[in-house]
């Protein structure tokens, strides 16, 4: 088989390991697949390949996934890290930051196992109780952010619930038209979306709470990433649920990068701590120090194995910290002291900054 | 008084010496090298006219010192006292050193350990200088425009090393080395990154030199101990450099050399350098995206042609021999890029 062959094969295949996995019965094994989609990258990514020869492994000896180099989050924004030429490049999503940042870049040649992720994960995290949800986005629409994989995500989850309107036109955030987008009167439940800061400031320029229908929930990603404005997570649940009159247990946060193609979420009815990676996204912590793998419940910097990743890197070492539990949920305990700054809420808080 | 502490055998110089080895952010080696060559001991008359030109009036001034480089206090405090007859200094918990036995010294400097100690009785039109890293001053900044107090902050910066064409690469690698080797790297002129004007061989071959002489240099001082929030920093930034190019990592330094980049990143402190071949075509492309934290251009001779374009990107940056990139003139804040007006990412002066 050809690249093309091969990676249209490893996409159907982590297509069938999504469907089935979801449900409790995958069609192969989590460590079958990894390996595989690192031996296609090692042969068609330079990165990955550059990753083994230091590793000294040869791609045919790899059985386990816990064995295939990482590559750590910055080699996306000093390479591109792809298999295939820009010509077959259908999007690039890129990290947000301030203009004069460094940003890295992940090309994609095919979005459909993303999108197809995304909804799987999203359905049984945001939405396992109820059919339809009305949609409320505090981020910038895909036509306007293509570069945004937060929008991405958000466009399809619309598409899912054929409806969503957007409220931040990647200058400022339209708090009035949130207002009466959150007043029209309606027993349709609410999903409120968006990134950290955007919740702050809405929080900020509210004269009053906004109560929402019965069933209705908020999902929030991206922190603060030494940024000003920094709000405790806690405090930050705590402020969405009074703005919005619902239970704290309905605020769950996402944990998203550019660099992944998966997603982790909290719970809802859950502690607000904890995050859940679908069954084919592996969180590891790492040693900070020798990047060798860590026992459960031990602090470490987070190492993922996601099998969405099928067209760059299956395996990113990143600099968050993090403590995985015997269950595989995932405490972030934020990032290592000196790495750069990075994230979702940073495009948006750096507009806003510039408003002031 | 800065002679004295300069001077190993003065009672000031033998207490600074005891107390920043006891602090243990440097080797002993690196404390005496710091205190003997890098202490600002002398300045002309034109260099004190432009340093007290730098300065604006203010009734009261309060300054606000990290921990990076053991000396900067002094400089700090001198900016402070040429803005306002009184000055508050909040002394870094980490390292109060240089900020205590200054204040110590001069009736003019009150030592306090609070932000809002250093702050209380300040009004509008006062001033606050802030040096430490832009999430700092970032977080600093509502407080100061809260008060109505003109915040002068000295955020996250690197030095930039260029090599030209025509520059020896052993006399080159050597002055990089003795510019690095001071504060292990830490300082906001510190070099980080480095151009090399050449093909790929040529830039293995800096590298090379480079590596020899960070090892003699780090026999005759070495790095002081790293923490592990530091060893990690270095540890991830190895792993990423090793994946582009090679990788030299010696028991007291650590270099990365990308002969093909399509991007660059600086390296770590804690004597970290990211090497990079490079044409004067490309210094645009590369250096743009860190053209705001660009505080120093060292370079063997004034006018070369990679020189010349880094300064087209960052033109607020000091510019000097490579090896005097460690000895800013005495004619104002080591960082200029903020007094100048350059504007950055972190909006680091308001009212």
């Amino acid at each position: 088989m050809n690249r093309e062959e091969t990676s249209r094969t490893l996409h159907e295949r982590v297509r069938s390991f999504i469907e089935t996995s979801v449900t409790g019965s995958p069609t192969e094994t989590f460590d079958s697949l990894a390996c595989a989609i690192a031996r296609f990258q090692a042969e068609h990514v330079p990165t990955v390949r550059a990753a083994f020869q230091r590793a000294d492994l040869a791609p045919s000896e790899l059985s386990e996934s816990s064995k295939i180099p990482a590559i750590p989050t910055d080699v996306f924004r000093l390479r591109r890290v792809a298999a295939h030429p820009e010509t077959s490049d259908v999007r690039i999503f890129a990290t947000s930051g301030t203009t004069d940042a460094l940003r890295g870049r992940h090309a994609f040649r095919d979005l459909e196992t993303y999108r197809r992720g995304a909804l799987r994960w999203a359905e049984r995290m945001l939405w396992p109780d109820v059919p339809s949800l009305r949609l409320v986005m505090l981020a910038c629409d895909e036509e306007r952010a293509p570069e945004s994989s937060l929008s991405y995500m958000l466009a399809r989850f619309a598409e899912r619930h054929q409806n969503g309107a957007w409220f931040w036109d990647g200058e400022r955030l339209d708090t009035d038209g949130i207002v009466a987008a959150l007043t029209e009167p309606s027993n349709v439940p609410v999903l409120v979306l968006g990134t950290s800061f955007a919740f702050v400031h809405l929080r900020d320029s509210l004269p009053s709470t906004l109560p929402l229908p019965k069933g209705s929930r908020v999902m929030q990603t991206g922190g603060f990433k030494g940024r000003s404005r920094e709000v405790a997570a806690s405090e930050l649940r705590r402020a969405i649920a009074e703005a919005f009159v619902i239970d704290e247990t309905a605020v769950v946060a996402e944990y998203g990068m550019t660099e992944l193609s998966s997603q982790l979420y909290q719970r809802l009815g859950d502690d607000g701590v904890h995050y859940f990676a679908p069954p084919w996204l592996r969180v590891e912590a790492a040693c900070p120090i020798t990047l060798e793998p860590l026992s459960r419940g031990t602090e470490g910097i987070a190492r993922f194995v996601d099998l969405a990743n099928i067209d760059s890197a299956v395996a990113i070492q990143t600099a968050d910290r993090v403590v995985v539990d015997d269950r595989g949920a995932v405490s972030l305990l934020g990032r290592m002291p000196g790495a750069p700054p990075r994230g979702c809420s940073l495009a948006l808080e750096h507009a806003l900054a510039a408003e002031g | 008084m800065a002679k004295r502490i300069a001077n190993a055998d003065d009672l000031l110089g033998i207490r600074a010496r005891a107390r920043l080895i006891e602090l243990g952010d440097l080797s002993r080696e690196g404390v005496e090298l710091a205190l003997s060559e890098h202490l600002e001991t002398t300045a002309t008359e034109a260099e004190i006219a432009s340093f007290v030109g730098r300065a604006e009036e203010a009734a009261h001034c309060a300054v606000i010192l990290s921990a990076n480089v053991c000396t900067a206090a002094l400089r700090a405090l001198a900016f402070g006292l040429a803005t306002a007859p009184l000055v508050r200094v909040k002394a870094s918990r980490r390292d109060p050193v240089l900020a205590e036995l200054l204040a110590g010294e001069l009736p003019s400097v009150e030592l306090v350990y609070t932000l809002a100690e250093a702050t209380a009785n300040l009004h509008l039109g006062d001033e606050l200088h802030a040096y430490g890293s832009d999430a700092t001053l970032s977080a600093l900044a509502p407080h100061a425009a809260e008060l109505g107090l003109t915040l002068k902050g000295h955020g996250t910066g690197f030095g930039l090393a260029v090599i030209e064409a025509d520059d020896p690469v052993e006399g080159s690698a050597l002055a990089l080395a003795r510019a690095i080797v001071p504060f292990d790297g830490r300082g906001c002129l510190s070099p980080r990154l480095a151009f090399v004007a050449g093909d790929a061989a040529r830039g293995h071959a800096f590298a090379v030199s480079l590596n020899a002489s960070l090892e003699r240099a780090g026999q005759d001082v070495p790095r002081g101990p790293l923490s592990d929030e530091e060893r990690a920093e270095l540890r991830l930034f190895l792993r990423t450099s090793e994946l582009l190019g090679e990788i030299w990592e010696g028991p007291n330094h650590l270099i990365a050399l990308d002969a093909s980049a399509e991007a660059v990143t600086p390296a770590p402190a804690h004597r970290g350098i990211s090497v990079v071949s490079a044409s004067s075509a490309d210094i645009s492309r590369l250096l743009t995206p860190w053209r705001a934290f660009v505080t120093a251009i060292g370079s063997q001779k004034r006018g070369g042609p990679l020189a010349c374009a880094a300064s087209r990107v960052a033109p607020f940056a000091r510019t000097s021999t490579l090896a005097a990139m460690q000895r800013p003139p005495f004619d104002g804040p080591v960082d200029l890029r903020r007094l100048d007006g350059q504007l950055t990412g972190t909006n680091t002066r308001s009212r």
